[in-house]
C-alpha cells in the first residue's frame, strides 16, 4: 500500500516538476536553455548523497545488529544510488558540452563524483559475489568508508578551482533568483519522493529472494 | 525551436530523455524480477498458502 502510494505520488510530482522546469522556468541570461538541465541534474545528484547516507547508516546498523532487514535496506539504497550517480554524470556530460565544449574533464566535482560511482559499483559486487556472511559484513565495510567521499563531493567547488558550477542552494550558494529556487526544490521533492518508492521496490526484491532461498532449501 | 527553446534545446532534451528512459526502465526491471520471485514462491507453497518448512517429529 505504502509502495503503490509512492510510486502515484511520485509520479506526479516528477509531472509538475517537468512542467516547472520547461514552462515555469526562465532561461538563465549566459547559459540559455542548457542550464534547465540543474533542474533534474541537481536534484538527482542530492537524492544521490541521501541514498549513500543511507547506506551509511544503515552499514553501521547491519554491522552492530547483524540484521539482514539493515542488510537488505543498503544494498538497495546503494543500487538506486548508483543509477541516480550514473545519470548525474551522464546528464553532467550532456550540460557540459554546449557549456564547456566537452563531454569530460578531470574537474574535482567530476572526478570525486566518478569515484563515488566507483566505490558504490565496488559495494555491489562484494555484496553479489563474496560468498556467506563475509558479503553483508564487507559490503558494509565499504559503504561507511565510501560515504566519506560524499561530503569531498560536495565542497569540492568550494575547496578548490573548478569549472563546475558553485552550489545552488546550501552554506556556500551563491544568491539565486527564487524562480530558480523554488523549480529546484519542487524537483528535490518530486526526485526524492522518487528515491523512497524505488529503494522499497528493491528491498521488496531482496526480501522475495531471502523467502524463496529458504523455500528452495533442501527440508 | 519546441516550447519555445534556444539551440541547446537538444542537449536539455536528450538529458531528460536518457534520465526518463533510464528510471523507466530501472522501475519495470526490478518490478519484474519481484513478480517473477512472487510468482516463484507461489510455486513453491503447499496449498494453503505458507512456504514449506522442514517438520520435525518427537521420538525421531
Amino acid at each position: 500500500m505504502t509502495t503503490r502510494v509512492l510510486g502515484w505520488a511520485s509520479l506526479i510530482l516528477m509531472a509538475i516538476a517537468v512542467y516547472g522546469t520547461f514552462v515555469l522556468a526562465r532561461p538563465d541570461r549566459v547559459q540559455g536553455d542548457a542550464a534547465r538541465i540543474v533542474y533534474f541534474h541537481v536534484p538527482m545528484a542530492w537524492v544521490a548523497f541521501l541514498a549513500f547516507f543511507v547506506v551509511f547508516v544503515a552499514s553501521i546498523a547491519y554491522l552492530r545488529t547483524r540484521s539482514s532487514r539493515w542488510d537488505r535496506l543498503g544494498r538497495a539504497s546503494a543500487e538506486v544510488g548508483v543509477v541516480f550517480t550514473t545519470l548525474v554524470l551522464i546528464t553532467g556530460a550532456i550540460w557540459g558540452y554546449p557549456i564547456w565544449g566537452t563531454w569530460w574533464s578531470w574537474d574535482p566535482k567530476l572526478t570525486t563524483t566518478s569515484i563515488l560511482w566507483f566505490m558504490y559499483l565496488a559495494y555491489l559486487m562484494i555484496r553479489s559475489y563474496a560468498e556467506g556472511d563475509r558479503g553483508p559484513t564487507f559490503a558494509a565495510i565499504v559503504g561507511i568508508v565510501g560515504f566519506v567521499d560524499v561530503p569531498i563531493v560536495y565542497q569540492s567547488s568550494v575547496w578548490w578551482r573548478t569549472l563546475h558550477p558553485a552550489q545552488v542552494l546550501g552554506p556556500e550558494a551563491q544568491t539565486q533568483s527564487t524562480d530558480i529556487v523554488w523549480v529546484l526544490l519542487l524537483s528535490l521533492v518530486a526526485f526524492t519522493t522518487l528515491y523512497a518508492y524505488l529503494v522499497r521496490l528493491r528491498s521488496e526484491v531482496e526480501m522475495l529472494s531471502e523467502r524463496a532461498a529458504v523455500a528452495a532449501a533442501p527440508a | 525551436m519546441a516550447l519555445g527553446l534556444d539551440h541547446n534545446a537538444a542537449f536539455v532534451l536528450w538529458a531528460f530523455g536518457i534520465t526518463w528512459l533510464v528510471l523507466t526502465a530501472y522501475v519495470l526491471y526490478v518490478r519484474s524480477r519481484i513478480g517473477g520471485l512472487r510468482r516463484r514462491l507461489a510455486a513453491t507453497a503447499p496449498a494453503g498458502g505458507a512456504p514449506a518448512r522442514p517438520v520435525t517429529q518427537p521420538g525421531r
